[in-house]
């Protein structure tokens, strides 16, 4: 009895802090610290994702045209690309400052999408999307800024990934980069443009 | 009891402590979040005020006038002051835009400083804001461009570059410091495609203050004129009594019109220095002789007269002194012994050329105000114009004038009805002399006495003058057939009463010329100033209403020195007359002598006084002058400079509306559009129609006269009045008159644009406004007749579809039609919304102008209703970002380019 008393003191007194201290930090690192960090991360890398498709929205609204490029001033200035082909660069721009963020470029990822939605709902006009590459159809509504709200829409089907992969585990923004689809909008600034 | 607990309680410190740990590493990411979120917000806060600053400060560059910033003598400031005055102010209207911006829910204004350089940003404090604004030039990377002359003409943008100090709200705590942000935004480089349809119809000069004038030989006597025993004024034929037979429907036909006047008239002989006389004895025999064989015309007489015989008894008959004609000589009481001597006609031997004022409104003396235009009717004015074409012949149409206050004009006091008439004296000149051999010279003022035998209907050189228009066959509107009263509305010339601009200057518009004409003494600037280099430099005098008159009709011109030019047979030799108007109307022009005598006078014909009236009326002529100066200076220059931009211009045309002509489209254009590929020559058949020879030194087609009276052997109208320069088909050197056009065409760069339309030819030589062959340009253009703008319309809506044009992907397109009216006739309206439904498909926008400056209620409902907004308008239906622009005054007009322009050049790189 006498033996199981002491014994049971010198652990409370010395490494009982000790011992649950080092549980205690493992428990603290592998199910909290690095998990919010993870988290943190990705949602910091989800920012820069929306970041990117926001630069690239407002950057290629302020394009000449949809899809080709033009010279300015004409035949002596420097080329500068449509909207779609701005925007995209502008989002490859982004997304190469920081790799904590990625997509699979395809023709539609990021999607550049041009839209014209009515202005006046009893004007009796339908919205109308029109996603690049790709000149405007010849028989889709004119994009006229009387008739329509102009806008060119960049989406990015992207991944923010967290600080450290594991991979071991299988959840998306805690030990895997987190598929995410960012949106962005900007006024088209040269409505005439969009149907080049 | 007490040590489990104390077993317990430190078994739980680690839990407390991981509690205290993640609290408190929850606290830094969130703490961390926050700040970092304000940094983001921040810089896109900052960011957007930036993109505001940049692009209202770019667009209000734009809003300055920029125009004719060449330097002396063009202007008196240094070449490149305007633009550096647009640019310091457009800044400054960055910086204020700028400082409207907030960030982070605080206004900006109190924290920010504008600093000079862009190393500058980096070294803000915490809370402040440092911004730097300057010049770019978009054409060279948008490097940064000193605002300074004359290097900031490539400065044609607008940089804002600003630096945030963030003072974070939480991790300062931690020892992070202030976080800078920066942002920037610069203006862009816009393409603009515009089209301007310029109204040209009559009405666009409407409001230009002229006088009118009716010239004519009055046989009125010098002080010296022999007086043959028995001669006798007789009692009643003073002034005053000419006045009440004038003012009671009276014949005065054998009038004397005033007692002897030292000051007045012809005092030399009876065969003059020149040898030209009017005696009857004289002119009798030649005249038979002249007359015998001429074939018969509308004009001709079957019985060759003498001036007596012409005479009748009926002319005579309503006077109470006895007077008869006695072998065609008027004689009193029918003997050679009578008060009328048989071998001396008192009024034979003597008389001048004579200038009497028109009787004219009592305040404006403007074309409408002059004419008593009903312009509660006649919404779009009258097509009596101050340049050629001056279609007098319709000051009677749309009057509220009536009776003896009618103004109207007698063309049968002119040269011949359908010709040219410079280089001759009024239609009632008797004079007449020998010629070289045996034949017979005239002064061509008679009427009857033009080569191949047109004889005016008029006979007596005396009261001809007093008659209204007889002939049925003048086919002037309103030219009816009425009772001679009181000549004092009859006219002859309209010119215009300019002011005085300061010598080798422009005046800058708007300028209104005097209601009562007064001397004008005018040097014109050199080639920077001037394009007509036949007058450039020279200096002209135009003391008198009189030098106006004749100016006007190129008599003072000279081809040559010591020529006498288009002066020799004018009989202006003799010394000329001002008269005032008749009864209680002012005289507004001394009635002295005024020598205007090419061996002695005032005034010596000299190259180019023509020119120098016109060019002279031309910047008084209200509201076009404005007009003109607006679309160059507010518009054209100002996009030039700031945009990348292609021009077009369409000139109204007098071509009636579309249906019934050919039809207009790409693949069939409407026969010249803009004509054939010489339109900037006069070589070939073209579209364009070409202004009078105003040179007149070359004028071989006489059915084309410079007041606009077409004469019936045009093939292409056969009646008088409705004839009109129908672009379809062609024109010549020569034949109509100009129409301002050329196309878009993107093959050209913006300065050849712009020197397009104002030199009338995108390089190489400058075709003068008084150019007749050549010159597409905005001074080109005159007011001609009415307001039939669909067609002009259509043609600027297919300038963007075809050659030379290929379309420009980034490029706003716009058509800015300007009109001071509505369309005339009213069928003219159908088309012309067709066109707006087809611009509106085809992605161009229509910025019309309505001008209404006589405010009229009517006139302002119908151009909202043709122009406006709404869904029957032409800005309406063409959508796309069109606006329609009221205006009532000119400079309102001007206010309106510049908000097109402003409009159209907002962009952002």
């Amino acid at each position: 009895m006498t033996r199981r008393r002491s014994s049971i003191k010198r652990r409370g007194k010395t490494g009982a802090m000790a011992a649950e201290y080092v549980a205690t930090m493992y428990l603290l690192f592998i199910f909290m610290f690095f998990p919010i960090l993870n988290l943190g991360t990705v949602g910091l890398n989800a920012f820069f994702l929306w970041f990117a498709t926001n630069c690239a929205a407002t950057v290629g609204a302020k394009s000449q045209c949809f899809q080709q490029a033009v010279q300015i001033p004409s035949g002596t200035g420097p080329w500068y690309p449509g909207a779609y082909d701005t925007a995209r660069a502008k989002a490859t721009e982004i997304r190469n400052m920081f790799p904590g963020i990625s997509w699979v470029a395809t023709a539609t990822n990021p999607e550049v999408k041009a839209i014209a939605e009515p202005i006046d709902p009893a004007a009796g006009l339908s919205p109308y999307q029109h996603i690049g590459p790709g000149a405007w159809p010849a028989g889709a509504p004119r994009p006229d800024p009387d008739q329509y709200t102009l806008l060119l829409r960049v989406t990015i089907n992207g991944a923010a990934s967290p600080l450290i992969v594991v991979p071991w585990f299988n959840v998306p923004g805690l030990s895997k980069p987190m598929q995410l689809q960012m949106v962005s909008q900007a006024q088209f600034e040269n409505p005439p443009g969009l149907l080049f | 009891m007490l040590k489990p607990r104390k077993i317990r309680d430190q078994k739980g410190a680690a839990v407390t402590g991981l509690v205290i740990a993640l609290m408190f590493f929850i606290l830094m990411a969130g703490l961390f979040a926050f700040d970092a979120s304000r940094v983001q917000m921040a810089q896109r806060e900052l960011t957007a005020t930036c993109d505001a600053a940049a692009l209202a400060g770019t667009a209000m560059l734009t809003s300055y006038d920029v125009s004719n910033d060449t330097g002396p003598p063009a202007s008196t400031q240094p070449a490149g002051s305007k633009l550096l005055d647009a640019q310091n102010n457009s800044g400054a209207y960055s910086y204020n835009m700028f400082l409207m911006g907030n960030v982070l829910g605080k206004w900006i204004r109190p924290q920010t400083s504008l600093v000079s350089t862009v190393g500058q940003l980096g070294t803000t404090t915490d809370g402040e804001v440092k911004v730097c604004i300057g010049l770019v030039d978009p054409l060279n990377g948008y490097s940064s461009v000193p605002p300074v002359i004359p290097g900031n003409a490539a400065g044609t943008a607008i940089g804002v570059y600003a630096g945030y100090g963030y003072h974070p709200a939480f991790i300062s705590f931690f020892g992070v410091g202030n976080v800078g942000i920066r942002a920037s935004s610069v203006g862009g480089l816009p393409q603009v495609d515009a089209v301007l349809v310029l109204d040209l119809s009559g009405s666009m000069d409407d409001l230009t203050p002229v006088t009118l004038v009716k010239r004519y030989w009055d046989a009125h006597r010098g002080a010296n004129m022999q007086v043959s025993t028995g001669y006798n004024v007789t009692p009643g034929y003073t002034t005053a009594a000419y006045t009440q037979l004038s003012t009671s429907g009276g014949v005065p036909s054998q009038v004397v019109y005033d007692e002897p006047d030292a000051n007045r008239g012809y005092n030399g002989p009876a065969t003059d220095n020149r040898g030209w006389t009017d005696e009857r004895h004289v002119a009798t025999p030649l005249i038979n002789t002249m007359m015998s064989g001429n074939s018969a015309s509308p004009y001709t007489h079957t019985n060759p007269p003498t001036y007596a015989t012409d005479l009748t008894t009926a002319d005579l008959a309503s006077q109470s002194t006895g007077a008869s004609l006695v072998n065609g000589t008027p004689e009193k009481n029918g003997s050679p012994d009578g008060i009328f001597n048989p071998d001396f006609d008192e009024f034979q031997g003597h008389g001048c050329v004579t200038y009497l004022e028109t009787r004219h409104p009592n305040a404006n003396q403007s074309i409408i105000e002059y004419v008593g235009l009903d312009t509660a009717t006649y919404l779009t004015g009258t097509s009596l114009n101050a340049l050629p074409p001056q279609n007098l012949g319709f000051s009677e149409k749309g009057t509220v004038l009536s009776g003896d206050s009618t103004i109207v004009f007698k063309n049968y006091l002119r040269h011949s009805p359908d010709k040219n008439d410079y280089n001759s004296a009024p239609g009632n000149c008797p004079l007449i002399k020998s010629g070289v051999g045996s034949g017979v010279q005239t002064m061509c003022g008679f009427g009857w006495v033009v080569s191949g035998g047109r004889c005016s209907p008029y006979k007596n050189y005396l009261t001809d003058h007093l008659h209204y228009p007889l002939a049925p066959a003048s086919g002037m509107v309103g030219a009816t057939l009425k009772p001679p009263y009181n000549h004092s509305v009859i006219y002859t010339d309209l010119v215009v009463n300019f002011g005085a601009p300061t010598n080798g200057q422009k005046p800058i518009q708007p300028v209104w010329g005097p209601n009562i004409f007064q001397a004008v003494n005018y040097t014109f600037g050199d080639s920077s100033v001037e394009d007509d280099s036949v007058i450039q430099g020279n200096s002209y005098s135009f003391p008198n209403i009189a030098v106006l008159v004749e100016a006007s009709r190129g008599n003072l011109d000279s081809p040559g020195t010591g020529s006498t030019g288009n002066f020799d047979s004018t009989a202006l030799h003799r010394g000329y007359d001002l008269r005032g108007g008749e009864g209680s109307y002012q005289a507004y022009y001394s009635p002295s002598l005024t020598g205007m005598n090419t061996n002695a006078g005032l005034v010596q014909p000299q190259v180019g006084y023509q020119r120098a009236y016109q060019r002279l009326a031309m910047w008084y002529s209200q509201p076009i002058a404005t007009t003109l100066d607006s679309c160059d200076q507010a518009f054209f220059q100002r996009l030039a400079a700031l945009t990348d931009c292609r021009f077009g211009l369409v000139g109204f045309s007098d071509r009636w509306t579309l249906s019934g002509n050919p039809a207009n489209s790409v693949a069939s254009a409407n026969t010249g559009v803009f004509g054939s590929s010489a339109n900037y020559t006069a070589s070939g058949p073209s579209a364009n129609s070409y202004y009078y020879d105003i040179s007149f030194t070359g004028v071989v087609n006489t059915t084309h006269v410079w007041d606009g009276r077409i004469g019936p052997s045009d093939a292409s109208c056969s009646v008088r009045h409705e004839c009109r320069v129908d672009q379809s088909a062609g024109g010549g050197t020569g034949q109509g008159f100009r129409l301002p056009r050329f196309p878009l065409n993107s093959s050209l760069n913006k300065a050849a644009c712009l020197r397009n339309m104002q030199k009338g030819a995108p390089s190489g030589s400058t075709w003068a406004w008084s150019n007749p062959d050549h010159g597409d340009g905005l001074y080109n253009g005159r007011p001609l007749n009415g307001t039939m703008c669909s067609e002009a319309l259509e043609t600027a809506r297919l300038a963007f579809q075809t050659a030379p044009y290929s379309i420009r992907p980034g490029s706003k397109r716009a058509i800015i039609f300007f009109t001071d009216g509505v369309p005339v006739p009213p069928t003219e309206a159908g088309p012309s919304g067709n066109t707006a439904d087809a611009c509106q498909t085809d992605g161009i926008a229509i910025f019309s102008i309505g001008l209404n400056m006589l405010g009229n209620g009517d006139l302002t409902n119908q151009q909202t209703a043709f122009l406006g907004n709404s869904s029957g308008g032409l800005s309406g239906r063409a959508k796309n970002g069109g606006r329609f622009f009221m205006c009532n005054d000119v400079t309102q007009v001007q206010q309106a380019f510049s908000s097109i322009a402003r409009r159209l050049t907002q962009s952002q790189k």
